[in-house]
């Protein structure tokens, strides 16, 4: 069943067009992908989905909702969170703390003035974001303010920000830009992990990794969605090689 | 958390001791006596006083929210009229003007706010420099209501109390700094209070990125709306106290210039990042506005020269200066 539809969606600056008469399926329980050379519209695409741009043409449907007109905080709150490519944290908060202003969002608590963050009703707050911090393997680093954590750390935050919002889909937008060999491979195992659980829609250049874990691939070019299908079929597809790979 | 319930009773009862904010308040509640000694007088404590609540009021969101208002002087002298108005033409007493002139400036603030709330940076700075602006002409215009140019004369500090049980004169200025040093203290426990809450949170984090807090579910236009006519409260209310003391309402607090003196009091003390700040941008500003402007008529001068020092040596503000050891138990919005 699809989780998220767009149909003929379509953004322009100006004379560019970002992001031309995209209709894309995403699939509950998949891991989908979207891939194509730099400029091909995907940040865009991002932004659209989650109300950070409103889109020129055409619509967007989460779940069978119409969420094109939704504000970003409304598209959250049904259920699509995203993690950003440059990354996109409180830096002058502690680790926790940005873990748990989110979750604090998310069970909307954000407006109470009068009780302590260390008061028992807020402790499944606290639980919850300390166990987020755990699963993303920050535990232990709390208290660092986040802006002096190591930048593969900072990227796991950008996830576990994301992850705080309990999305039914998780938008990823390149998390392994700028990761050394060996920790791209741990962030592959923890895409591949999260899954298991998580419908996600992943922009990523690292064409291993991509043939490697997602169900379903589109390619993005020039605004269009040019191809879509498998793995095995993106490999062979010759637009595709033309377009992204190089003639790979 | 539970470290908090389990927590030996002695040492949860030094840590409020220990903490800053009874410092600050034993300081206040001894300032009238040494004072003198300092070239002061007890009409300056209360300016002090009521300059702190008003920065203290103004640093929800300027400090934590990070929105530079050039505005609330606006809700300062509409506090400051409202009580002077209430006062001579309504009722004659104390507590019904007090609260007319903080639920006044919290209902413009609120209007304005809805104005302001989607705004940010230059932009918000300038639309509440304008909106401040347009509360100055009516002030000064309105003469039947305001008195115009010559001001809102006759105000009285009346005694105060509840009716029935006791009551208290404070006409004498000793009596008014405490009855100020009073309210400083409840407006100073409630700010922190609402700074350190969960909401608090939620205004730090439009402060640092506020993209990332609309993606993360805030609707940040309606916590900055919250938080300007929070703050607008506080500001009426600093308003209020000041026509007490002064015994009168002048439109001249509500020009936006005014408006830029608190901001330079929360830069001034580092009100941008610890809770303290604005108490002691406050305190300096009008002890050294008192000091200098006795000894030179240009002390406008020699003020512009020490704020510029102030920013190129100590940007975080003064009182980063004493902080460096105390600096993990004050807590604030971090820098």
């Amino acid at each position: 069943m699809e989780i998220l539809t767009t149909q003929n969606l379509s953004k322009h600056f100006g004379g560019l067009v970002a992001v031309n008469d995209v209709s894309l399926k995403v699939t509950e329980g998949c891991l989908t992908s979207l891939i194509g050379p730099n400029g091909a519209g995907k940040t865009t695409l991002f932004n659209l989905l989650t109300g950070l741009m409103k889109p020129d043409e055409g619509r967007i449907h989460f779940q069978q909702v119409d969420i094109t007109a939704y504000p970003p905080h409304r598209i959250v709150k049904e259920g699509v969170a995203r993690s950003f490519q440059i990354v996109n944290i409180f830096g002058e908060l502690t680790l926790l703390e940005n873990v748990r202003v989110a979750v604090q969002a998310q069970k909307g608590h954000g407006l109470e003035m009068f009780a302590s963050v260390n008061s028992s009703s807020f402790h499944e707050v606290n639980e919850q974001a300390a166990a987020i911090v755990k699963a993303t393997g920050l535990g232990g680093k709390e208290r660092t303010i986040a802006k002096n954590l190591s930048y593969g750390d900072k990227r796991l935050l950008e996830i576990a920000i994301a992850l705080a919002s309990k999305p039914r889909l998780l938008l990823m937008d390149e998390p392994t830009s700028g990761l050394a060999s060996r920790e791209t491979g741990k962030m592959r195992e923890f895409i591949q992990n999260l899954a298991k659980e998580l419908t996600i829609l992943l922009i990523e250049h690292d064409m291993n990794i991509v043939l490697s874990i997602s169900d379903h691939i589109a390619v993005l070019h020039q605004g269009r969605v040019i191809a879509e299908g498998g793995p095995d079929a993106i490999r062979r597809n010759a637009d595709v090689q033309e377009a992204y790979l190089g003639g790979l | 958390m539970t470290e908090l319930t389990e927590e030996p009773v002695n040492s949860a009862v030094s840590r409020v001791v220990r903490h800053p904010m009874l410092w600050v308040f034993a300081l206040f509640l001894v300032l009238p006596y040494f004072l003198p000694f300092l070239g002061g007088y007890t009409y300056l404590g209360v300016e002090v006083l009521i300059w702190s609540i008003f920065a203290l009021g103004l640093n929800i969101i300027v400090g934590y929210t990070g929105l530079p208002s050039f505005g609330h002087g606006a809700f300062f002298g509409v506090g400051a009229f409202v009580l002077g108005i209430v006062q001579l033409r309504v009722t004659h007493g104390m507590w019904v003007p007090l609260l007319a002139a903080i639920l006044a400036a919290t209902l413009c603030g609120a209007v304005v706010g809805l104005f302001v709330a989607k705004k940010r940076g230059i932009y918000f700075a300038l639309l509440t420099i304008a909106f401040s602006q347009m509360f100055w002409f009516v002030a000064w215009g309105w003469d039947s209501v305001t008195g115009g140019e010559g001001g809102l004369l006759g105000i009285n500090r009346l005694p105060v109390g509840i009716p029935g049980l006791f009551s208290v004169g404070i006409d004498s200025i000793l009596h008014f700094y405490y009855f100020v040093y009073l309210i400083f203290i409840a407006c100073v426990v409630l700010i922190w209070i609402i700074v350190h809450s969960p909401f608090g949170r939620t205004l730090q984090s439009i402060r640092y990125n506020d993209t990332r807090a609309r993606c993360i579910g805030y609707n940040i236009a309606f916590y900055k709306w919250i938080a300007f006519t929070l703050s607008c409260a506080f500001s009426g209310l600093a308003g209020a106290l000041y026509a007490l003391l002064r015994n009168a309402a002048f439109s001249d607090v509500l020009h936006w210039t005014r408006s830029g003196d608190v901001i330079l009091m929360i830069i001034l003390g580092g009100g941008m990042s610890n809770f303290f700040g604005p108490i002691l941008g406050a305190g300096v500003f009008i002890v050294l506005r008192d000091l200098f402007s006795t000894i030179t008529e240009h002390w406008l001068l020699i003020y512009g020269l020490l704020f510029m020092a102030v920013i190129i040596f100590v940007p975080e503000g003064l009182l980063t200066i004493f902080q460096r050891r105390t600096r993990r138990k004050v807590t604030g919005p971090e820098k």
